[in-house]
C-alpha cells in the first residue's frame, strides 16, 4: 500500500499538468513531487514530515519508491491511464481519478500540501520541463549525492545546510516571503539553471 | 557556495518578481493566464514562423481601453485567432476570446501601467513591466521561445522535427557550423557544433530520457550521441555525418559526398554490434543523421551560389549499400537533412 501523501501528490500533478504537457510521464511526476517537497522545505515543512522520501537515481534525477508504488496502484485501480508513445507512456487521470482527487482534496492533509504542489506545477508554465530537470540536478542535496555510486537519500545530511542557506539568500533578496510561492520558486529555478550553465565562481 | 549577487540580479531582472511587485495580488494570476495562452498559441503557430513582432497583453483592474487602437478583429479561440496573426500583431486576452490588431507600433510603456505585457520578436522575448523591459531567461538556444514546448515520446519523430530547425538554420548552435553567412561551406571541425546542437535539442524535447554526447561504446570509440530512456531498458546510439565542403582561410579542407554517409552507416552498425556485447541487457537502436550541405560547382573562392546549384542535392536521396535499415532490426532508416543555402537573387 502506497503512502496517502504520495497518492494525492501523484494524482494532483497528473491532473494539473496533463493539459499543458499532453499527459505526464513517470519521470515528470517524480520531478514535480520533489520540487513540491523542496518548496515545502522553503516554507518550513521538514522533509521528515513530507510523507515520503526521495533517492537520487544514477541519472541524477529524484526518484521516490512511494511515488512509483502510488502510480502503479492508481493505474491498477483505473484512476489514471497511460498512452504508450514509443518510449514513454504519459499518464492522464480518468473520470474516476478526477472524482477521487476532488474527494480527497477536501481532506486537511491534502489542503496543507496544495500550495507547494500548485507552485511546483506552476513552474512548468514558466520553464520547459527539461530546464526544470536541469535546475533540480544542481540543487545542493541532489548535487552532493552525485559523488556516490549507489542510490543516496535526498534532503538529508550536511548538504541540507547549503540548501537552507540558498533559501535564506532567496528570502532576503525577495525582501520577505511573497504570498505566492510561484515567485521564489521561479527565482530559485532561474538561479539553478544559470548555475548549471555557468561554472561555479571561485572563492 | 552561494552567489548572492546572482540571486539579487535575478530578482531584479526576472519578469515574475517584477510583475508581483508592480501589480500586487492581481499580477501573478494574470501572468498565469498569459503563460497558459502562450503555450497553446505556440502549439498552433511555431515561434520560428513569426517574422514580425508579437505583443500579448492581459489587462488588470484599472486598464484603460483607450490605450489600445480602435476596431480590433475578434477571435473566440486560438484556432480562429491563428489566421489573424499576420505581420506585427497585438493580442489582448479577454475573459472570453481574444482581440487582435495588425496595425504596427504601440506605446508599450503606457500599456504596461495596467496590463501584463509580453513581447516576442526574432531577437528574443521579454515582458514590459511599468515601462521597463524584464528578461525571460534563455535556457535553450535551440528554441526560439522558452514558452514553446515541442516534446516527443519518439526519438525518430524528434529527429524528423529537427530537420525544420536545421534546414533553415533557426538553431543558433547549428549556425556555428557554417563558415560563411550564405551557408555554402561548413567550418573545419563542424561536427562539434552539430553534435552540440542536436544534443541540446534532444535534451530539450525528449521526455524521460538522458542525452549524452560522445559516449564510448568500447574503450576507444565514441558514438556522437547516446540516449538512454530512463524508465525502460532501451538505448539509442546516434551517429552524425555531414556532407558538403568545409573551408578554412580560403582553402577547402574537406569534401564529403554520399560515400561518407555510407561509411557512417557501417560505423554505426559496428557500434551496435559492439554495444550488444558491452550492454547486453539493453535493447539498442541505431540512428544515422546525415546533415547534407552539398552545393553544386563550389570552388574555394565561392561566396554565393545560384538557386539551381544551391538546391541541386536537395531532393537527392542517398543509396545505402548495404541497407542496414532493411537487413537489421536494430537500425533505423537513415535521416538525411538538407541544410539550405542562402542563394544569390536571380
Amino acid at each position: 500500500m502506497s503512502s496517502p501523501e504520495a497518492t494525492y501528490d501523484s494524482l494532483f500533478i497528473i491532473a494539473h499538468l496533463e493539459a499543458s504537457l499532453h499527459g505526464v510521464t513517470e519521470g515528470e511526476v517524480h520531478l514535480f513531487a520533489y520540487l513540491s517537497d523542496l518548496l515545502g522545505l522553503f516554507r518550513g515543512v521538514p522533509s521528515a514530515e513530507w510523507g515520503y522520501t526521495f533517492m537520487r537515481t544514477k541519472w541524477g534525477a529524484p526518484f521516490s519508491r512511494e511515488i512509483a508504488e502510488a502510480l502503479r496502484e492508481l493505474s491498477l485501480s483505473g484512476h489514471v491511464c497511460a498512452e504508450i508513445q514509443d518510449a514513454v507512456a504519459p499518464m492522464v487521470p480518468t473520470e474516476g481519478g478526477r472524482e477521487l482527487l476532488k474527494d480527497i482534496d477536501r481532506l486537511e492533509l491534502c489542503k496543507s500540501r496544495r500550495p507547494f504542489l500548485e507552485a511546483s506545477c506552476g513552474s512548468a508554465a514558466a520553464f520547459p520541463v527539461a530546464a526544470i530537470r536541469r535546475a533540480i540536478r544542481s540543487e545542493p542535496t541532489l548535487k552532493s549525492a552525485s559523488g556516490h555510486s549507489g542510490p543516496q537519500e535526498l534532503l538529508a545530511g550536511p548538504s541540507l545546510g547549503l540548501l537552507y542557506e540558498q533559501f535564506g539568500a532567496l528570502e532576503r533578496a525577495l525582501g520577505g516571503a511573497p504570498s505566492d510561492l510561484f515567485v521564489p520558486s521561479s527565482v530559485w529555478l532561474s538561479y539553478l539553471i544559470e548555475k548549471s550553465i555557468s561554472p561555479e565562481p571561485t572563492a | 557556495m552561494i552567489d548572492h549577487d546572482a540571486i539579487r540580479r535575478i530578482v531584479h531582472e526576472l519578469y515574475i518578481p517584477a510583475i508581483q511587485a508592480k501589480y500586487g495580488d492581481e499580477g501573478i494570476p494574470a501572468l498565469r493566464i498569459l503563460l497558459d495562452f502562450l503555450h497553446r498559441f505556440f502549439e498552433r503557430i511555431e515561434p520560428e514562423m513569426l517574422d514580425a513582432p508579437l505583443v500579448v497583453l492581459h489587462p488588470i483592474s484599472g486598464f484603460e481601453d483607450a490605450s489600445l487602437p480602435a476596431s480590433p478583429q475578434f477571435a473566440y479561440d486560438i484556432p480562429s485567432l491563428a489566421p489573424l496573426v499576420r505581420g506585427p500583431c497585438i493580442i489582448r486576452i479577454r475573459e472570453r476570446g481574444y482581440e487582435c490588431w495588425n496595425n504596427g507600433p504601440i506605446d508599450l510603456s503606457l500599456l504596461s501601467q495596467r496590463a501584463v505585457v509580453y513581447c516576442f520578436d526574432r531577437g528574443g522575448e521579454r515582458f514590459v513591466v511599468d515601462g521597463t523591459d524584464h528578461r525571460v531567461p534563455t535556457v535553450d538556444s535551440t528554441q526560439a521561445s522558452i514558452f514553446a514546448r515541442p516534446t516527443f515520446g519518439s526519438l525518430r519523430e524528434a529527429l524528423q522535427r529537427y530537420r525544420y530547425r536545421v534546414c533553415a538554420s533557426s538553431c543558433l548552435l547549428f549556425n556555428e557550423a557554417w563558415e560563411d553567412s550564405n551557408r555554402l561551406f561548413f567550418r573545419s571541425g563542424a561536427e562539434k557544433a552539430m553534435r552540440r546542437s542536436l544534443n541540446q535539442y534532444l535534451s530539450a524535447v525528449l521526455r524521460d530520457a538522458e542525452v549524452r554526447p560522445e559516449q564510448n561504446v568500447d574503450e576507444s570509440h565514441p558514438v556522437d550521441i547516446k540516449v538512454t530512456l530512463t524508465f525502460t531498458t532501451r538505448l539509442a546510439l546516434i551517429e552524425i555525418k555531414w556532407l558538403g565542403k568545409s573551408r578554412n582561410a580560403g582553402k577547402i579542407t574537406a569534401s564529403y559526398g554520399s560515400a561518407r554517409a555510407r561509411s557512417g552507416a557501417k560505423q554505426l552498425a559496428d557500434y551496435l554490434d559492439e554495444n550488444r556485447t558491452q550492454a547486453p541487457e539493453h535493447l539498442t537502436r541505431g540512428y544515422l543523421v546525415v546533415l547534407d550541405g552539398r552545393r553544386r560547382g563550389l570552388s574555394a573562392e565561392s561566396t554565393n551560389v545560384s538557386r539551381e546549384d544551391g538546391f541541386h542535392y536537395a531532393g537527392t536521396e542517398i543509396a545505402f549499400d548495404p541497407e542496414y535499415h532493411r537487413a537489421r532490426d536494430d537500425f533505423e532508416e537513415p535521416i538525411r537533412i538538407f541544410c539550405e543555402p542562402i542563394c544569390a537573387a536571380t
